[in-house]
């Protein structure tokens, strides 16, 4: 969740920190926007860093009475988090003027996934309340965004950003397990390639005019595009079944598995960490389909509320309940409705006789 | 010291349980090598000592309050063996994975496994291979592969949570690093609700907050009840939705859990 998505009952920076990051010892680091791609060429020594803030407008966080004792109930500070690194922690920035600076090194083996840097201003201690301004200490009154040092090729990375899809014989060495009893089908989906995206196989070995209407990617309407279409949406129904199916049963499994053990009932933390083992692209296929999944739910709860319910008390229930309905969630889910493709079809072969 | 050239899954589980394949491995790099080598050769020892002491009173017939305790005792000395070794590695489930198999199988199946319930623990131990794969693997009635929580205190997973609280040795090394001290790594273990209330939480990663937790939670809720400690675990949470974690001190979290 952005801060942004978070309503706040006081008063919050209007403006982003304007957070800059140097690094004073290597030359260019490989970067992109904010994020530095560390592991693809590890650095020989501990990397320093050297920090600036810039917060605009600081004092309107304060009441009327306090926006004269800024340096006194305000800190700047800069937020080391790294999951993967087991750490969280905080570094004053000083001030010098209106900028905020810091040093940090980050050292070669101490880290490893991602290290967030970011900046947050901060209450700096209690005090009174009043309407609409922040009275406890530790509040986060406003943020700069942030800067990652990837210290591990990222796993989503690895899986690449969309689904493959190519054209191989289902009678070949690649396709072994489709060899013996599967090698006139039509389409395919691997599943097996761990984190990886799964791959959707064409067969190569099919029809040569069935072919031909698949490989085009014509969009004008016609009969046969019309035809090809219902082809597309047939083959698409069956590869998002598979993979809701997939994605859906894995996190149960996680979820059972988690509950399983020993002194851990506590379902809130039992969704989040089973979630925390799942695929990103699975995570994708159940955030993207939630609401589809559970549509009486607002958009924006489906997930959350998908989650509970698979570590609610009926969730066995629950979840046969989505592997009975499936096939019709994949076809309202479709951007495409499978009414509309099947209807065409129809239309279209109806008129041409 | 080594560590798997792969993160291992179940099925590599499996396979290198029945001794199937040879799994490729890397030496990991330390400073000043031979010397901290010799010194982590003895340490360890120490540890696989106690490991096995742990094994035997479980043979003798040790209540599973006291197998639960034990995490306590063999936490410090579970730090005390790794300390030295680059935190990169020690955050790499890969190194977890090696130690585990390579040293601690036995002590990991007892924990984990045998000490479960009245059924497991007479059945232990497993006689052979075959029947570590079955109790690893199983069906249930609609015949899906079904995999015992063992798995995952083997191979811990892909979150800082495995790490710091599933894996079945690397959750001694890092809640006792994270505290810093013996007396918290005993309130810690005393209940495995609090370990997994803090170390299944992120704020769990920030020393201050941890040890605030665990220091204060047995205070406020002495018979330290699981819906107590669930309970003050998410109300933490919840407020640092708004307040920066990283920022407080532990008095300023004894406040919050206190409010």
């Amino acid at each position: 969740m952005k801060q942004t998505d978070i309503f706040y009952p006081h008063k919050t920076l209007k403006d982003s920190i304007s957070l800059s990051i140097k690094c004073e010892n290597i030359d260019n680091l490989k970067k992109t926007g904010n994020t530095f791609h560390i592991y693809d060429e590890v650095p020989k020594e501990d990397i320093k860093l050297k920090i600036s803030a810039q917060v605009p407008f600081i004092e309107t966080v304060l009441s009327e009475k306090n926006k004269n004792k800024c340096s006194d109930l305000l800190d700047v500070c800069l937020i080391v988090k790294s999951n993967k690194s087991a750490f969280r922690n905080s570094i004053l920035m000083e001030r010098k003027g209106t900028i905020y600076s810091t040093k940090f090194v980050l050292e070669k083996n101490n880290w490893a996934g991602d290290v967030n840097l970011s900046s947050v201003l901060i209450l700096k201690k209690n005090i009174d309340d009043e309407f609409g301004f922040a009275a406890e200490k530790g509040t986060q009154l406003g943020w700069s965004t942030e800067y990652k040092f990837l210290f591990d090729e990222p796993e989503e990375k690895k899986g690449g950003e969309k689904m493959d899809v190519s054209w191989e014989s289902f009678s070949s060495q690649k396709l072994h397990w489709l060899n013996k009893y599967y090698s006139n089908d039509i389409y395919a989906i691997d599943l097996l390639a761990g984190k990886k995206m799964p791959k959707v196989y064409l067969n190569k070995d099919m029809n040569e005019h069935l072919e031909t209407l698949l490989r085009n990617n014509s969009k004008r309407t016609s009969p046969k595009i019309t035809d090809r279409n219902l082809m597309f949406h047939t083959i698409t129904t069956g590869i998002f079944t598979q993979l809701i199916t997939d994605a859906i049963t894995d996190y149960k499994n996680l979820i059972d598995e988690i509950m399983q053990q020993e002194d851990n009932e506590d379902p809130e933390n039992i969704a989040d960490n089973a979630w925390d083992e799942l695929p990103r692209w699975k995570q994708e296929i159940l955030e993207n389909y939630a609401s589809g999944i559970i549509p009486e739910c607002r958009k924006k709860d489906a997930l959350d509320t998908l989650k509970s319910e698979l570590c609610g008390k009926n969730s066995d229930k629950f979840f046969k309940e989505v592997l009975r309905k499936i096939l019709n969630i994949v076809q309202n889910a479709m951007k495409v409705k499978t009414e509309k493709a099947f209807s065409d079809c129809a239309v279209s072969l109806l008129k041409k006789s | 010291m080594k560590k798997f050239a792969e993160k291992l899954n179940k099925e590599d589980l499996i396979d290198f349980i029945e001794g199937k394949k040879d799994f490729e491995t890397i030496n990991l790099e330390m400073e000043d090598g031979e010397k901290n080598a010799i010194k982590l050769s003895d340490s360890l020892k120490v540890l696989s000592e106690s490991a096995k002491n742990f094994e035997d009173n479980f043979i003798k017939g040790a209540a599973k309050g006291s197998i639960a305790r034990s995490d306590s005792d063999l936490a410090p000395l579970v730090y005390e063996t790794f300390k030295d070794l680059p935190r990169r590695e020690l955050l790499d489930v890969r190194f977890w994975q090696w130690i585990s198999l390579n040293h601690f199988e036995s002590y990991i199946w007892i924990r984990w496994w045998a000490a479960k319930n009245a059924a497991n623990r007479k059945s232990w131990p497993l006689k052979n291979s075959g029947e570590k794969i079955d109790q690893l693997r199983k069906k249930n009635k609609d015949d899906n592969e079904i995999w015992s929580t063992v798995a995952s205190r083997f191979l811990g997973g892909s979150s800082m949570k495995s790490l710091t609280s599933r894996q079945a040795i690397s959750r001694l090394f890092w809640p006792y690093k994270i505290l810093g001290n013996q007396e918290l790594t005993n309130l810690c273990f005393e209940k495995q609700d609090i370990a997994v209330a803090v170390f299944e939480r992120q704020y769990g990663l920030h020393q201050e907050a941890a040890r605030s937790f665990i220091k204060n939670i047995s205070i406020k809720h002495p018979s330290l009840e699981k819906k107590n400690i669930q309970y003050e675990a998410k109300k933490l949470n919840r407020y640092f939705a708004t307040l920066a974690t990283e920022y407080l001190d532990q008095e300023d979290i004894k406040r919050l859990i206190f409010e």
